[in-house]
């Protein structure tokens, strides 16, 4: 406890240093006037972005793919989960109406745990499972300015949980969405979708937007051919409001709130026979969230960013109610360079207390719980030799609750032989902090019947499950060929040690309702390897072209199956190999058709067979102001399954669907 | 563990040994390094006599918040013309701009203006992809981290603007000239 106290104290005193720092730094610079600058300073001054890394993605030695808005538009996606579809090496997969699944190079479940993902600067990770709920992350999808999706651990700028991949969602700045916006969609899966939008400024540099959505999902089919009672009605509103170039810097406030209804269909475990009942699931969620950002430019090449929000969410089933509230807080600076070094550093704290409600099928140790996470990154990018070899060293320090402190360190090399070619190496560490589940949660799975007699098999806590972890040995290959063709390898090589597993305990035999107990343990190691290749030409002006090819070869040794449940699971859940094909063709000025043909591989685990999904989008600027798009999606199939067992009571198809899309902007 | 003090010891070291001071360059946002060079472009091109009023006009067609960070160079004097900026919401108010800053919503209207402007001293600016392919003057673009400028001399010819070689120095030159239409 005492050492517990020492290290909040030692943490606070850190990020109270750093943000006094930060301010009497702010004040002390002085700003540029831009037009005394001379043309030739002009051109050699370098564009700094909103994100964390000013690097454009050409320049950034990782695995990275950018999704821009009109990339989703045109990919005819209504969601940013359906548009991930289009990035290598991420695995997508439609659970039902409205849970998808998603991870980056392997590992992929329904809560998929190793992948950070962040909406504007804000984690939408879910501490409880380690997963995201993908249904309540319903972006406006014109506000998305794009989509970062690094692959591989981003551990050192991005927090834990980054094992995998972080995928980064970005929204327009308010300047960039001015004026009125109203659209319309109608279709057969997604059966409605209304959005609704306003821009306007707010005296010199301010602009602010307030937007809502509503949308409507429909109920889809199970593999028998009922109903799965599985739709979605889900509202949203929110602003954002960005005061940009103001002499103290630039500020952004945002916030949201929503409210989402769906279903879901499951058996769950009785103890009269049949062991099990159907259960038509209400799923009620909802949540607000508020943010602030201050981001200043210190002199020339420096910069210094101060974010917080709070966060709310609610999510209330029948097996389990969920009430956490998020208060988060981060900083970092950026420092000039000094020498050949160019020093980032940075702090966060986050606070965290949820409320759980109890079922007959789930308890816990605590019903409520306040976790503190303390954070701090320091990274150092050394220049070995200009424009040419850049050595980038770093760490990301972090203090948890469960399995205290966690190191995970980075070193990148990157190469850049000529103006266009870049070869880049790296070795990170990376960590998946354990969830509320794995440490405070007892869960009856099932029961069994054995002999004609209940036996329950239960999931018991673990106080002392560990971090899983990764040292992923990465490089890749970017050359821009001609500024209409460009090409992007990356190759990877992933070590996990004490990946989660579901072990025996001493089963209870002496009389019934009989108890196999089963907890996590962190008994499986294992092995990732795989490649991603993406390629993208502009043959004409109206013409652009894009193929991709991803493979992820999976092996996992854990406990033999008389010990524990689960070990190689994950193998059998991921398709090793995908592609893509996309084609966006301008016909005229005013109606463009675009195709994107999919190929996933087959998911054994799930005895999905492997597919192909061809969707395609017609445009028409009708007038200046008004554009209707038709979209058929998963037209080469009647039906699908993408991630259910055929013999799970609610396993869906994902059908062949078609919608219509009117935006009017004034 | 030992990997990763391994990495850390490493940081430190390789962090901390080398210092030569490397010349930096400025960094700005992307809008702030564009409005900058346009007010360089009023700077180092000549436009016919015959339009030498008082005032140089700025403007920007269709709604463009780029137009706040042109609000900055708004009453400023450059060649002893003093400028103004104001958005132009039709082709006739563009027509009597001298320069035209079209962004990327604008593109489906473009080859359609470039007609009504043939000819008309007025330098047009866009980001729009393929600009000055199409029949546009000055296109903005990116090459790395840096803006890239390119300028179709043919373009701003016809217009019987004139380019000082110090600008020429640092643009991307491209050939495309207009498309005749002898109708």
């Amino acid at each position: 406890m005492v050492t517990h106290c020492i290290r909040v104290g030692t943490g606070i005193l850190w990020l109270t240093g750093i943000l006094l720092a930060l301010v009497v730094h702010a004040w002390a610079a002085d700003d540029v006037d831009r037009f005394t600058l001379s043309p030739e300073q002009l051109f050699n001054a370098t564009v700094v972005s909103v994100s964390r890394t000013s690097e454009r993605v050409m320049d950034a030695p990782a695995a990275i793919s950018v999704l821009t808005g009109d990339d989703i538009r045109r990919a005819g996606a209504t969601s940013v989960q359906e548009a991930l579809r289009l990035v290598p090496g991420v695995q997508v997969a439609q659970v039902n109406a409205n849970s998808w699944a998603v991870s980056v190079r392997g590992f992929n479940g329904a809560l998929a745990n190793k992948l950070l993902v962040r909406i504007d600067g804000r984690d939408v990770y879910d501490p409880l499972f380690s997963g995201v709920y993908w249904d309540i992350q319903d972006v406006m999808l014109d506000d998305i300015d794009r989509i970062e999706v690094v692959r591989g651990p981003g551990a050192s700028l991005w927090g834990a949980n980054a094992v995998n991949g972080v995928i980064n969602i970005i929204t327009k700045k308010a300047r960039d969405t001015q004026g009125v916006l109203a659209a319309v969609t109608a279709g057969t899966k997604d059966r409605t979708i209304a959005e609704g939008r306003y821009g306007g400024s707010l005296g010199e540099n301010g602009h602010y937007r307030v937007f809502s959505k509503y949308l409507n999902r429909s109920d889809l089919e199970t593999v028998a051919g009922s109903s799965a009672h599985d739709g979605q009605q889900m509202g949203h509103a929110g602003f954002r409001a960005d005061w940009d170039g103001t002499p103290q810097g630039d500020f952004t406030f945002q916030g949201e709130a929503y409210d989402n209804r769906t279903g879901d269909m499951r058996l769950l475990p009785t103890f009269t026979s049949p062991f099990s009942e159907l259960s038509l699931e209400k799923i009620e969620a909802r949540g607000a969230h508020m943010l602030g950002r201050w981001d200043k430019a210190m002199g020339e090449d420096s910069n210094a960013s101060v974010q917080s929000y709070l966060d709310y969410t609610m999510r209330k089933q029948d097996i389990l109610g969920d009430e956490r509230i998020t208060f988060d807080l981060d900083a970092q600076y950026e420092l000039p360079a000094w020498g050949r070094n160019k020093i980032i550093f940075g702090a966060g704290y986050r606070y965290s207390h949820d409320t759980l409600t109890a079922s007959p099928y789930v308890s816990f140790t605590d019903d409520g719980e306040d976790t503190h996470l303390f954070s701090s990154f320091i990274q150092n990018k050394i220049t070995l030799a200009p424009k040419e070899l850049f050595l980038t060293l770093g760490s990301k320090f972090q203090h948890n609750d469960f399995t205290g402190f966690e190191m995970q360190p980075n070193a990148r090399l990157q190469w850049h032989p000529d103006d266009t070619q870049m070869i880049w190496g790296s070795i990170a560490r990376a960590v998946r902090t354990p969830s509320r589940l794995e440490h405070d949660l007892t869960i009856n799975q099932a029961v069994l019947s054995v002999f004609g007699f209940p036996a329950e098999l239960r999931l018991v806590p673990n106080t002392d499950f560990e971090a899983e972890r990764v040292t992923a040995y990465e490089m890749g290959y970017r050359n821009q060929l001609t500024p209409e063709l460009s090409v992007d390898l990356a190759g990877f090589y992933n070590d996990y040690t004490y990946l989660s597993t579901l072990n025996f305990l001493t089963p209870q035999l002496i009389s019934p309702p009989f108890l196999f107990p089963i907890t996590s343990t962190n008994g499986g190691r294992g092995n990732t390897q795989g490649i991603e290749a993406s390629v993208d030409w502009r043959p004409l002006d109206n013409l652009q072209l894009a193929a991709s090819y991803s493979l992820v070869q999976i092996h996992l040794i854990g406990p033999p199956s008389n010990v524990a449940i689960n070990s190689t699971a994950a193998i059998e859940q991921s398709p090793s190999q995908q592609a893509n094909f996309v084609s966006r063709w301008d016909i005229t000025d005013r109606i463009a058709l675009d195709s994107t043909l999919y190929y996933v591989g087959a998911v054994p685990g799930f005895k999905v067979p492997e597919y192909w999904r061809l969707d395609m989008r017609l445009g028409w600027q009708i007038l200046d102001g008004l554009e209707f798009s038709l979209v058929g999606q998963n037209l080469l199939q009647g039906e699908h399954r993408e991630f259910s067992s055929p013999t799970d009571i609610g396993a869906v198809e994902i059908p062949r669907s078609i919608y219509g899309r009117f935006t009017w902007r004034y | 563990m030992r990997l990763s003090l391994g990495l850390a010891l490493l940081m430190l070291v390789a962090g901390f040994t080398v210092s030569a001071r490397a010349q930096e360059a400025l960094q700005l946002h992307e809008q702030e390094i564009e409005a900058g060079l346009i007010y360089n472009f009023l700077k180092y091109i000549t436009w016919p006599s015959e339009t030498s009023r008082a005032d140089v006009a700025v403007c920007v067609y269709g709604e463009d918040s780029f137009i706040n960070y042109l609000q900055l160079m708004a009453g400023r004097t450059v060649n002893q013309r003093r400028i103004t900026v104001r958005s132009a919401r039709d082709f006739p108010a563009a027509e009597s701009c001298d320069l035209l800053f079209i962004n990327t919503s604008g593109k489906d209207q473009w080859p359609q203006m470039m007609r009504f402007l043939r000819g008309k001293p007025v330098l047009t600016v866009s980001t729009i992809d393929g600009f000055t392919d199409k029949g546009g003057m000055i296109e903005f673009g990116r090459k790395g981290s840096r803006i890239q400028v390119l300028l179709n001399v043919d373009a701003a010819q016809a217009a019987r603007l004139h380019v000082e070689d110090r600008l020429l120095k640092l643009v991307t030159v491209t050939h495309a000239p207009l498309p005749d239409e002898g109708r």
